[in-house]
């Protein structure tokens, strides 16, 4: 069971997962928040890193004075982990109830309704 | 282990020394040392508490040599008193009584005994003086038997108890039994000392882990972000991390490489919370928790010393008052107010966890809380002189740890630190030094009080609400009767409110005032007793008193205390009924809310009904053409109406702000007042274009130079002239032409300059 995770420290691993060049510097986490319009304190930064670190998301490195970090959850196991929750806690487990409000809902296009039926049915065959 | 043991008894003495030393010296010179400084002091005790090194010619030493020698005279006639009969076979009892007994006949004692006491065997081969010879021909056979046969030395003791019980017997028995008891003395020593030790850590350590656990972090990044501004401004490289425990009792941080700080609740305004972290962040810049523990070692190992008690009890106050001075250094001396603010939050905020020792909390302690908000607001920058003497002090009590020194193999024992000063010491200086200042000590009270007397006019002064307040609750009762006596005849409602805070609900104060203000018809001043003090009960008191005596005034007053809104309501109309019916008498008529005089619309009803003003009717009505006043004869009854004048319409205004009991307006002139009266020098901007300087003040002084707008100046100082006009006394130094040399003082209008 994977610990929740804070809105920052979901924005911190967001940019983790989605920088291309592994593994993931101080300065450009620092530099992406920017950017992002959420600057924050060096400080601040450290102490969400390493709770993050704590609770088993990252993998820090040493090299010379700055830590490197490194994904230990991918972001599909984060995904799948959160949506098991959501769906135990809103649905009691019932992932059709799940499914039939996206669907009853209206909240899937046309393509991804086939796109999933396809899914189904491949994994049904499989 | 017993030369161990012997060492830490004997630093133990020595340390002994320098804190009452260091305890006399900082009460006598109190407010003028450095708060730091009255912290960091103790670390030169705790040092000569922990470390077994120190010259040869210590004092120690000497003291040891003499104490030798004493002891060996001294036997001869303590002899007598052991013969006297005093039966204790019993190990048990001996300790007890070789506890109670002097240091000079315990040592005496020890070398009677004869056993592996080494001072004992010392004064034996050394002595030389007759004395000491007849001492060891006394107990000649006893020196030589050996220490280890302790069990056959019980048994002789007995023996010769029961057998001979002859006097000399049962001094031989009690000789016997204590030094037994002294040979295992450290034993018990060390095991309390290590339990203690252990019981610290074990204590502090699962509180610590109870408290993390319970810890969320706190995710908000707008209060990491403002955490991490202030850690960079205590000047701390970590990472601290932010957690919130509803159980703490009060802000504190643990970890001693991975700070954390723990917050009762995340809900603090910003400000607390800059303050609440400047706090917690200044103790781990300075590494209190170290110096903590550093004390809490010296009390284990020392923890039969009363003395070491006291220091560590010291220690964790000065470290509080050194932090809070430090912080409000940091933050700047005029945010002294609103950090005390914050400590009174953190304090109520409360939790129900209780902090074991050297746990660093921001206020876990109410006493000393109170005594700190006292400091803070006192914090100033210290003078030359307070340097010196601080110096000087310094160094006294440096040299006096080397020296004191250690000697280890000393038989002195610190229970009996009490007479240290009288037995060991003598001859050194150190008692001579030390009995001086306790007789200065006595007076010491007085000059306190003195002082804050003095601090009280001082802050009365300059206006200073929050100061004066503090220094109120240090006067005694007497002194604070002449100050609300004072403060009633300037008609100081302000004053007079912060003043009663301080007093308690049963004072006799609050009775005499009472009954003052209620037989002089003061309704303001009666009313700051009865928001700030009275009880219900008193106040019905009151109301009784004040029906029966028909004083309308008070009647609506205490109704209005007491939330009785219907009676008041009830009250308010019957009397507006009478006295429109008085009104009317004269001429004055109502209708609803109109009022009518000689067929005009009222526009300002004025109706004054005591000489002093503390009670009045007013009434204004936009659309009135007229101004009227009641007029009344001394004793209150209406006698007419009159016409306002334009003056008096201005005055009654001027009035109304002045001292209508609006405290915020109030308050604001006074702060006004305080911040010119207090801030010189300060530069100040010249606001006209051309404006002069004159030698002296008023309409005919000397024009002595000009200054242009836009200039700068520092202002030294300022004086009223006799049309009230303001004048600043200039620093010649700041202007860019100096008047002639000989001008001794030069002015400028108060209204040309301006602040920088």
């Amino acid at each position: 069971m994977l610990q929740k995770l804070s809105d920052a420290e979901l924005e911190i691993m967001k940019i983790i997962w989605e920088n291309p060049g592994e593994p993931t510097l101080f300065s450009y986490l620092m530099e992406e928040l920017a950017a992002q319009g959420k600057p924050c304190q060096k400080n601040t930064l450290i102490v969400l890193l390493s709770r993050l670190v704590g609770k088993g998301y990252l993998g820090a490195t040493k090299i010379g004075r700055h830590n490197e970090y490194t994904p230990l959850i991918s972001e599909t196991a984060y995904q799948r982990a959160q949506t098991q929750h959501f769906i135990d806690k809103v649905y009691e487990g019932s992932v059709k109830g799940l499914v039939t409000n996206l669907i009853a809902g209206d909240l899937l296009t046309e393509e991804e309704y086939e796109e999933l039926r396809a899914l189904l049915e491949g994994g049904r065959k499989g | 282990m017993t030369q161990i043991f012997k060492t830490v008894l004997s630093m133990s003495l020595s340390g002994t020394v320098l804190i009452a030393a260091l305890l006399l010296g900082i009460r006598l010179l109190k407010g003028r040392l450095g708060r730091q400084w009255q912290y960091y002091i103790w670390l030169i005790v705790v040092m000569r508490l922990l470390l077994p090194f120190g010259p040869e010619a210590s004092l120690m030493g000497q003291a040891h040599r003499a104490l030798e020698r004493m002891t060996v005279q001294m036997k001869q006639g303590t002899q007598g008193a052991w013969l006297s009969g005093e039966d204790s076979a019993n190990p048990a009892q001996g300790v007890g009584q070789s506890a109670g007994e002097s240091i000079e006949r315990r040592v005496g004692q020890n070398a009677g005994a004869g056993t592996e006491w080494s001072d004992g065997q010392d004064t034996g081969q050394n002595g030389t003086q007759g004395t000491v010879r007849q001492g060891l021909e006394a107990v000649g056979e006893k020196a030589e038997e050996p220490a280890a046969e302790n069990d056959r030395m019980m048994a002789d003791s007995l023996r010769q108890a029961d057998g001979k019980g002859a006097s000399l017997g049962t001094g031989q028995v009690f000789l016997r039994a204590a030094a037994f008891a002294g040979n295992y003395l450290w034993v018990i020593w060390l095991t309390a000392a290590s339990g203690m030790l252990i019981r610290k850590g074990s204590m502090y350590q699962s509180y610590i882990r109870h408290v993390t656990a319970g810890a969320e972090p706190v995710c908000d990044t707008a209060f990491l972000d403002r955490l991490a501004v202030m850690a960079e401004r205590a000047g701390i490289g970590r990472p601290v991390e932010l957690c919130v425990n509803p159980q703490v009792s009060s802000p504190m941080l643990v970890g001693y490489f991975h700070p954390c700080i723990i917050l009762p609740d995340a809900d603090v305004p910003e400000k607390d919370f800059q303050y609440i972290v400047m706090h917690e962040l200044t103790h781990y810049k300075r590494r209190d928790i170290w110096y903590k523990w550093l004390v809490q070692f010296a009390v284990c190992l020392h923890w039969f010393n009363p003395f070491v008690h006291l220091m560590s009890r010291e220690i964790d106050r000065a470290c509080e008052f050194a932090c809070d001075e430090a912080v409000v250094a940091k933050m700047g001396y005029g945010y002294a107010a609103d950090y005390g603010k914050t400590l009174l939050n953190a304090m109520a905020a409360g939790g129900t966890f209780r902090e074991p020792l050297a746990v660093i909390t921001m206020s876990a302690n109410k006493e000393l809380l109170r005594e700190r908000l006292g400091a803070i607001m006192s914090f100033n920058k210290k003078t030359k002189k307070a340097g010196m003497i601080t110096a000087g002090l310094t160094v006294g009590i440096a040299l006096g740890a080397v020296f004191i020194g250690v000697y280890p193999a000393s038989a002195s024992e610190p229970d009996k630190a009490g007479m240290f000063v009288t037995d060991s010491a003598e001859g050194t200086g150190i008692s001579d030094k030390d009995k001086a200042p306790v007789a200065k000590n006595i007076s010491e009270t007085a000059v306190s009080k003195e002082a804050a007397w003095a601090d009280a006019e001082k802050y009365y002064k300059a206006g200073s609400l929050p100061q004066f307040y503090i220094a109120f609750g240090e006067l005694d009762e007497k002194a604070q009767e002449k100050w609300l006596d004072r403060i009633y005849a300037d008609g100081n409602h302000p004053f007079f409110s912060v003043s009663v805070k301080r007093l308690d609900a049963d004072s006799p104060l609050v009775q005499t005032f009472a009954q003052k203000f209620y037989e002089d018809d003061e309704v303001a001043f009666f009313s700051i007793l009865a928001d700030e003090i009275m009880s219900e009960e008193t106040l019905e008191g009151w109301l009784d008193q004040a029906l029966s005596d028909q004083k309308w005034n008070f009647q609506s007053m205490l109704y209005d205390k007491l939330n009785r809104d219907e009676e008041k309501d009830e009250l308010d109309k019957a009397l507006e009924e009478e006295q429109r019916e008085a009104y009317r008498l004269v001429g004055v008529t109502w209708n609803g809310k109109n009022c009518y005089y000689e067929g005009q619309l009222v526009n300002i009803f004025l109706d004054i009904h005591m000489p002093n003003r503390s009670f009045y009717t007013l009434d204004m009505n936009p659309a009135g053409t007229v101004n009227i006043k009641i007029i009344r004869s001394a004793d209150g009854q209406i006698t007419g109406v009159a016409y306002m004048t334009e003056a008096e319409v201005a005055e009654l205004f001027g009035d109304i702000y002045g001292e209508g009991g609006e405290d915020s307006e109030a308050d604001k002139t006074e702060t006004e007042a305080d911040a010119s009266d207090k801030e010189f020098p300060r530069e100040m901007t010249v606001v006209m274009p051309v404006c002069r300087i004159r030698e002296g003040v008023g309409a005919d002084s000397l024009v002595v130079g000009l200054l242009g707008e836009g200039e700068t100046v520092t202002v030294l100082g300022k004086k009223e002239d006799t049309d009230g006009q303001i004048w600043y006394l200039l620093d010649q130094e700041s202007l860019t032409e100096n008047p002639d040399p000989s001008v001794e003082e030069c002015y400028i209008r108060g209204d040309l300059l301006e602040e920088k």
